[in-house]
């Protein structure tokens, strides 16, 4: 059944306007013709498959531009007030894959962050009409016993920058990125300079980075993770973003546009839950949706799928206030970020289980597609976990409205 | 660290050769199973890897034996008074491995059971099927093929619906009865299982149980089609598939045991199944203990290892205790089975069984399912990783949560039981 997703889960007018509106209806068309309506394709072999499908999105519709400066070929999409746009780009793309979604924000952060860097001046980031880039982010996160790192909000840097005569030469072993670090064009590496935060970007194949072996992960099949090392890796003075604001910044994109793929997702196995409940019968013929044990599933899974939506485009404006002077506005964007987006994966897992419950083994087989999306969700929310199971945003919760200090 | 095996258990339930059989289980798992079992995954259609670790463990340690009469060559466990706390531990045990090997082993004894414990027993068939796993020297497996494409979980929801949503048919002609109708998703279907336990109707539509047939099916009788192997979320080691009859025509005797029995018998393997499910859960949970001890010692938030972080041994305090409660739990349920021929016990085909066992397992899934997904988050960019298997075990237990009529129905048959619900 063809069905309105937009009407169902509906945006306040206030956060969508017309910004964008032909950007996302293009997704829309691209999404369903591309892949929705030829998913059982893909299960075949999803890595593959998804993998073409990221290059028709990058090179088709030029998709890794949106964030690129007009001067430079780009839409122009690159300043905190796009936020909104950008999530109803991304959950256009999650409706489709998650991977898909999240190689695309990867790209639109890699410029909202970086634009002027001269790294992404020659990197396929930046690429013409062919380029299917590819980024990755290593956060700072849990810490290794025995080694002693500088702490970012008690996460642990674990790579460190040091000043030459040139720039910066950037050092870290055994370094966990999000998702792509084995495929990226462009390395987005949080580090420590003097004990203090900053961002470097590092292209594939800079001298002294060493990729891992692909790390064997379920999910996420257009991304390929291994983890880097960095021996001693040279970067232009220009490469390195300084400040802890800087990476908060980065902590907030990511969330939000990580989210709104997933909350995508979530809408694309909405669809497909209803198809499910349209055609079942339980008790020897009733509708499953008539039932009233199985409507009230049904319902917990689509109040958390739509509230999810709101809290996405409630997110852009959190981010988007980002970009005001004010004092602090990084920093209460990445503590709302980082609440607000672990509220989201945790309303969307749960849509997930819910629903799967009444699909029961149909929802485990690939055969229905929901599966796939319960896995790339799950490993999003704990990716973005941190460490700690949410512990470490807990924490910046507390210091930003107790004025507590957590150790 | 603890030991996983000083996770709670009643122990005053635990039968004699528990430690025994258990010390002998997990040290063939630990060397056979465990170090290959992250790439089971990639193995689901072929079983390249898998098969061979079910024959060591199966023919070899001699599991698919256990039931049977010792007179057979089999171990006598069906004849025992801790057929569930046995099975239990050998579940639990399996869990912690693999819960697809988990599942394999366990739904081999589920028909068999409707033959061989007290007080369903038919010895002809077990004279008759004893000798294909007791004398095998490669593993052997059967199935339970009850789920049909129309109705789901409904063959499970005896209480209400009686059977009258079958349709896979037996008649009778002659001495032999004629079976024709469609299942779907049959642990060790896929061309696994060499026999069938086929609940069918010889009067569709009825809803009476001496219309309820439990028949013996050969997998190689003529007329009986399996599929392949669905592609799952997880639970590689077991496959799962489709099978048709079509006229298929098997002896009169293969009856499990007659109308009205059948039902009783059959009905018994649901706190059977939901039993050895708990099994699977507290031994992929304990699994999820070890490996979780692991990370927490060697990683650290802010500056120190995050055990010793309060808010973080917060998390994984709860997932502990979360994991002693269920084992607690998990061995309630199968000394409920164990009492069932007892003064004090009550029949497995009871309402108060079926909705106990039913709420246990449902308790159990939810909680196992918080555990895993509340781990992987604590694990963060480490959760999806293969190497901590903790994102494997998570992935396979899920559908433990979705089978047998799933969440709904374990609520609805405890609604049943303690409320006295009538209409549901």
């Amino acid at each position: 059944m063809a069905r309105d997703l937009d009407r169902l889960f509906m945006v306040a007018r206030s956060q969508t306007g017309q910004v964008g509106a032909e950007v996302t209806d293009l997704l829309r068309q691209w999404v369903n013709r591309e892949v929705v309506s030829v998913r059982m394709e893909y299960r075949k072999e999803y890595g593959k498959l998804f993998e073409q499908r990221w290059r028709s999105l990058a090179t088709d519709l030029s998709i890794a531009r949106l964030t690129m400066s007009e001067s430079r070929g780009g839409f122009g999409w690159n300043k905190a007030g796009d936020a909104a746009g950008l999530a109803r780009a991304a959950w256009e793309i999650g409706r489709a894959d998650v991977s898909l979604g999240l190689l695309a924000a990867g790209t639109w952060i890699v410029h909202l962050l970086g634009g002027d860097t001269p790294c992404l001046e020659a990197s396929p980031v930046s690429g013409g009409a062919e380029g299917a880039p590819k980024a990755s982010f290593v956060l700072p996160g849990p810490g290794m016993s025995g080694e002693s790192d500088p702490l970012f909000s008690g996460r642990a840097v674990r790579a460190r920058a040091v000043r030459t005569k040139t720039g910066y030469e950037l050092s870290g072993r055994l370094l966990r990125p999000l998702w792509a670090g084995a495929v990226a064009d462009v390395h987005v590496i949080v580090c420590a300079l003097d004990d203090e935060p900053c961002i470097a970007f590092v292209r594939a194949g800079a001298e002294g980075l060493a990729r891992g072996p692909a790390l064997s992960t379920t999910g996420l099949n257009a991304c390929t993770n291994a983890d880097l090392t960095l021996e001693r890796v040279p970067v232009g003075s220009g490469d390195i973003l300084v400040g802890a604001d800087k990476v908060r910044m980065l902590f907030s994109w990511i969330h939000l546009l990580a989210s709104g793929v997933c909350a995508g997702a979530a809408a694309d196995f909405f669809d497909l839950l209803a198809d499910w409940a349209d055609s079942r019968t339980i008790k020897g013929g009733v509708p499953l949706k008539d039932n009233p044990l199985c409507a009230s599933v049904l319902a917990e899974s689509a109040q958390e799928i739509a509230l999810a939506r709101i809290l996405v485009h409630d997110l852009a404006d959190v981010v988007a206030s980002a970009g005001a002077p004010e004092e602090g506005s990084a920093e209460r964007a990445f503590v709302y970020a980082c609440t607000i987006g672990r509220r989201i994966l945790a309303g969307l897992i749960h849509a997930l289980n819910r629903g799967m419950e009444l699909m029961g083994s149909a929802g485990y087989a690939k055969e229905w597609y929901v599966e796939k999306h319960w896995r790339d969700i799950k490993n999003v929310q704990s990716s973005l976990s941190g460490v700690g199971a949410g512990v470490p945003e807990a924490m910046d919760a507390a210091r930003f409205f107790y004025g507590s200090s957590p150790r | 660290m603890r030991h996983i095996d000083e996770f709670s258990r009643p122990e005053e339930y635990i039968s004699p050769f528990d430690a025994h059989f258990r010390r002998l289980i997990r040290s063939h798992l630990e060397e056979s199973v465990m170090p290959v079992r992250r790439r089971f995954d990639e193995d689901w259609k072929e079983h390249r890897l898998i098969e061979p670790a079910f024959d060591r463990l199966m023919a070899g340690l001699g599991i698919q034996r256990a039931l049977f009469p010792v007179e057979y060559g089999g171990w006598g466990l069906a004849r025992s008074d801790y057929v569930f706390r046995m099975g239990y531990m050998l579940c639990e045990e399996l869990g912690r491995a693999d819960t697809g090997m988990a599942v394999a082993v366990a739904v081999t004894f589920w028909p068999l059971l409707t033959i061989l414990v007290e007080p369903y027993v038919n010895e002809r068939l077990i004279a008759e099927f004893a000798p294909m796993f007791c004398n095998a020297d490669h593993a052997v497996f059967a199935a339970n093929a009850m789920t049909e494409p129309q109705g789901g979980s409904d063959i499970e929801n005896l209480g209400l619906l009686g059977g009258r949503t079958i349709r896979t048919t037996a008649r009778l002609e002659g001495d032999r009865w004629v079976i024709n109708g469609h299942k779907l998703w049959p642990t060790n279907s896929g061309g696994v299982a060499k026999l069938f336990g086929v609940p069918c109707t010889t009067k569709p539509g009825s809803s009476d149980p001496a219309d309820f047939a439990f028949i013996f099916v050969p997998a190689d009788t003529p007329g009986v089609t399996q599929g392949g192997p669905y592609e799952k979320a997880g639970m590689a080691a077991d496959k799962n598939g489709d099978i048709w009859f079509e006229d298929v025509r098997v002896p009169s005797w293969y009856r499990a045991h007659g109308p009205g029995r059948d039902a009783e018998a059959f009905y018994q393997l649901i706190p059977f199944g939901q039993v050895m499910s708990c099994a699977f859960l507290t031994g992929a949970m304990m699994n999820l203990y070890e490996r979780l001890v692991e990370f927490v010692n060697t990683h650290t938030f802010a500056g120190r290892p995050l055990k010793e972080h309060d808010a973080v041994a917060a998390v994984i305090g709860r997932i502990a205790g979360d994991i002693d409660i269920c084992r607690i739990l998990g061995h309630e349920a199968a000394m409920i089975g164990d009492r069932r021929n007892k003064p004090y016990g009550r029949p497995l085909a009871s309402e108060q069984v079926v909705g106990r066992v039913r709420n246990i397992k449902d308790f159990i899934s939810d909680t196992a399912i918080r555990c895993f997904e509340t781990a992987m988050d604590v694990l963060g960019a480490y959760g999806a990783d293969r190497q901590w298997d903790i994102e494997k075990h998570w992935r396979d237990i899920k559908i433990v949560q979705l089978w047998m009529g799933g969440k709904q129905l374990c609520q609805m048959e405890a609604a049943r039981y303690f409320f006295d619900c009538e209409t549901l």
